[in-house]
């Protein structure tokens, strides 16, 4: 039986390409089940902790966020504010 | 013109000659306008061209007009101080975020150099009237209010306005003259020279660090107000404006606008939470547990009317919103990160409906929401500590009370009571309460801290105790770097298990990337753009060094650009110096609380930073600064920056 594989076009935002240079280019991940935005996170060996959040189809979402289809996602790191 | 208002005099023009180099001809107005208050004179003066090339403009032309024409140690409410209110070369034209006005003098919150940046439409505007910079001097011999309209200078009587709020005063200025007019005001706090007054505008946009309010206040100015509709030279019109259009696509297009600009800088807050790096209960600890009910998603579902943008905004952070509370009802834009962390986590006011209020009491009275978050929670932790009693307050001043906050501020901008001593700013507070109290007076020079704690971030912390006005945060925002940096926790770089010496490598590398970003940040505050389209959503700079092209003229890439903020960065470490007696390592080290106290909850527990793993990095930064172990700048890295 073939098992449905997810694709994830992984982006990084500016703040994150400086602190993850190498991950600074578009990632193309392949998923052979859902995983949230955490797990998605820990695989790419990002520390969890710069992540604010993803923008997936024009919104913010937390790291619980479930992907469970093809999906393009931007990864957002936290900016000063005021 | 003047409507009913009294006026008090035209003011005639004094032109003075350039005396260095030939005017600037594309991107800027031309020219500086000197107000000598204390004599009802107008001098203008050519922008010289030597100022331009070695300081571009915002930011630098604040620092070097200060340094030259601010008498050594002056009382910085007295006559012989002065404003400079300074736009840079890419303030209102055609390109994101150019709403920018810098404004800048030596600060009664620390003595030695201030300045505090604005958004909205009044530096444009003061373009389009003329002028790239306006410089106040001396004082007016009662209340007053500048008009500039198009070149024409009036000053006015304002008597009439003392003690209203900013808000309402910029409201009725603008039915009397107009809403063509921009205009800039202070609030009761101001006129009473506190020394955390700002200086507002558009509503909710404010010039709030480093006491520049009370500045304006010492001088008898109660606003400002600017009509402009000139013209602005560009070397090149037709790539000016492609390059302009072309960077407005770029933002809307950029991955990233749509999430980060529904929320604005609110979006931070769970993340800091998170992280550890909260502000809560006057700094005591670093995690409020309430965080979730006054974050950007609060403001969006409780308080929000429109989102507001400045002059040239694709990416409005500001969130015009209506609150109710007991205590009363009002609009007020905002509140933004920084006042949600002071106001909402330092004094513990747990709804964001309560934070809005204080916010918009803040506003009104004139009063920096930074400061007066860090000074209310420093008087509700010395109350708890029965460092001040009922009788010293007049009322029972709790952590998380609203009616205590009000309480608190209404008396510190009419200089009442306890009120009186508070405006003063959380420094010279501690040294009247004593008792310990010094300990968790959280400021840096005597400017209050803004919105993160910093025990578990060494990186951040040494951005707070070098920056130059202060402990203030957007002079270089290195948090990002220290958690992403980290292990589990940044702390594991310097605190945990430490027994014997600490590695010398986990402190290597954080000075320079504070470095790198107090030149890189404040570059913004210089060309006078927002950075916000840059540091949230990744604006790429070479957008900038092409569009500066197109305007001025002059080809200038970013690290050249960065070597005149770092000329910047070492003038006013010498305007503290001139102004700040003895000043030097000393005025760099943060309270005792982040020294000598271990946060006691959240996910940071049990963490500081201990005097000598500061001395490290503050050993460090030195000398990659070319300073001397002292902090100061030593003569050959002056004699390499071109500064006297």
């Amino acid at each position: 039986m073939k098992v449905p594989k997810i694709k994830v076009r992984v982006f990084l935002s500016g703040g994150l390409k400086e602190y993850y240079p190498t991950l600074a280019q578009e990632q193309m991940i392949t998923l052979k089940e859902p995983l949230t935005l955490l797990e998605l996170i820990e695989r790419i060996e990002i520390n969890p902790k710069i992540i604010l959040g993803a923008e997936i189809h024009g919104k913010l979402e937390g790291k619980e966020y479930l992907i469970e289809e093809d999906t393009e996602l931007l990864l957002l790191s936290p900016m000063a504010g005021g | 013109m003047c409507g009913g208002m009294s006026k008090r005099c035209n003011l005639e023009k004094n032109k003075v000659g350039s005396l260095e180099g030939e005017p600037m001809k594309h991107g800027y107005a031309g020219k500086i306008l000197y107000l000598d208050l204390s004599n009802e004179r107008v001098y203008e003066r050519d922008l010289p061209s030597n100022l331009v090339e070695d300081y571009l403009g915002g930011r630098g032309f604040v620092a070097r007009l200060l340094y030259e024409e601010v008498p050594k140690r002056v009382h910085p409410l007295g006559p012989k101080n002065q404003i400079v209110i300074s736009t840079g070369p890419l303030t209102g034209h055609f390109l994101p975020g150019s709403g920018k006005t810098h404004f800048g003098a030596i600060s009664p919150a620390t003595g030695g150099y201030g300045d505090s940046n604005m958004g909205g439409h009044f530096g444009p505007t003061l373009k389009y009237a003329g002028y790239d910079s306006l410089v106040l001097r001396g004082r007016a011999d009662s209340l007053s209010l500048i008009i500039i309209d198009n070149g024409e200078v009036e000053l006015v009587d304002a008597e009439k306005w003392k003690g209203v709020g900013a808000l309402k005063t910029e409201k009725g200025l603008k039915e009397e003259l107009g809403e063509d007019f921009e205009i800039i005001t202070i609030g009761p706090a101001g006129e009473n020279e506190v020394v955390f007054a700002c200086i507002s505008h558009d509503f909710g946009r404010q010039a709030g660090r480093t006491g520049v309010g009370a500045v304006m206040g010492s001088k008898n100015i109660k606003a400002i107000a600017i009509r402009g509709s000139g013209g602005l030279p560009l070397y090149d019109e037709k790539k000016a404006f492609d390059k302009g259009r072309e960077m407005f696509q770029v933002c809307f297009e950029k991955p990233g606008f749509k999430a980060w600009t529904p929320y604005g800088t609110a979006s931070i807050t769970n993340w800091v939470n998170e992280v550890g790096a909260f502000p809560t209960k006057n700094f005591q600890t670093s995690y409020a547990p309430f965080h979730r009910a006054i974050n950007g998603e609060a403001i969006i579902q409780k308080l929000l009317v429109t989102h507001k943008g400045c002059f040239g905004c694709p990416t409005p952070c500001g969130k015009y919103g209506f609150t109710k509370t007991p205590l009363g009802e009002a609009y007020v834009e905002g509140p933004e990160y920084e006042s949600i962390a002071t106001l909402g986590g330092s004094c513990l006011l747990e709804t964001i409906e309560e934070v809005a209020y204080a916010n918009y009491i803040c506003d009104e009275l004139g009063l920096d929401t930074i400061s007066a978050g860090v000074v209310a929670s420093f008087a509700m932790e010395s109350y708890e500590k029965s460092i001040l009693s009922k009788k010293d307050v007049g009322i029972e001043l709790e952590f998380g009370s609203l009616e205590g906050f009000v309480y608190l501020m209404e008396r510190v901008a009419k200089r009442e009571g306890i009120g009186d001593i508070l405006a003063q700013g959380v420094r010279h507070t501690a040294r009247v309460f004593g008792e310990g109290s010094e300990e968790f007076a959280i400021h840096v020079k005597g400017l209050e801290w803004s919105g993160y704690e910093c025990r578990n971030a060494p990186g951040m912390m040494l951005a707070y105790m070098t920056a130059d006005v202060g402990a203030h945060h957007n002079r270089a925002w290195v948090l990002g770097q220290d958690v992403a940096g980290s292990g589990s926790s940044v702390h594991d770089l310097l605190t945990e298990g430490r027994e014997g010496e600490i590695e010398r490598s986990t402190l290597e590398g954080k000075a320079q990337k504070v470095i790198h970003l107090q030149h890189t940040r404040p570059l913004f505050d210089v060309l006078g753009v927002c950075r916000l389209q840059s540091v949230e959503i990744g604006f790429e700079t070479h957008h900038y060094e092409e569009a500066f092209q197109y305007i001025t003229g002059r080809t200038m890439n970013w690290e050249e650009m960065c070597h005149t903020t770092e000329r910047i960065w070492n003038l006013t470490r010498l305007i503290n110096q001139k102004h700040i007696e003895g000043f030097g390592r000393e005025d760099d080290y943060p309270p005792g609380r982040f020294m000598r106290e271990p946060i006691p909850s959240g996910p940071n527990k049990g963490r500081f930073l201990p005097r000598e793993d500061l001395d490290r990095l503050l050993d460090e930064y030195y000398l990659l600064r070319g300073w001397d172990e002292n902090g100061l700048p030593k003569e050959e890295t002056l004699e390499k920056m071109g500064l006297p």
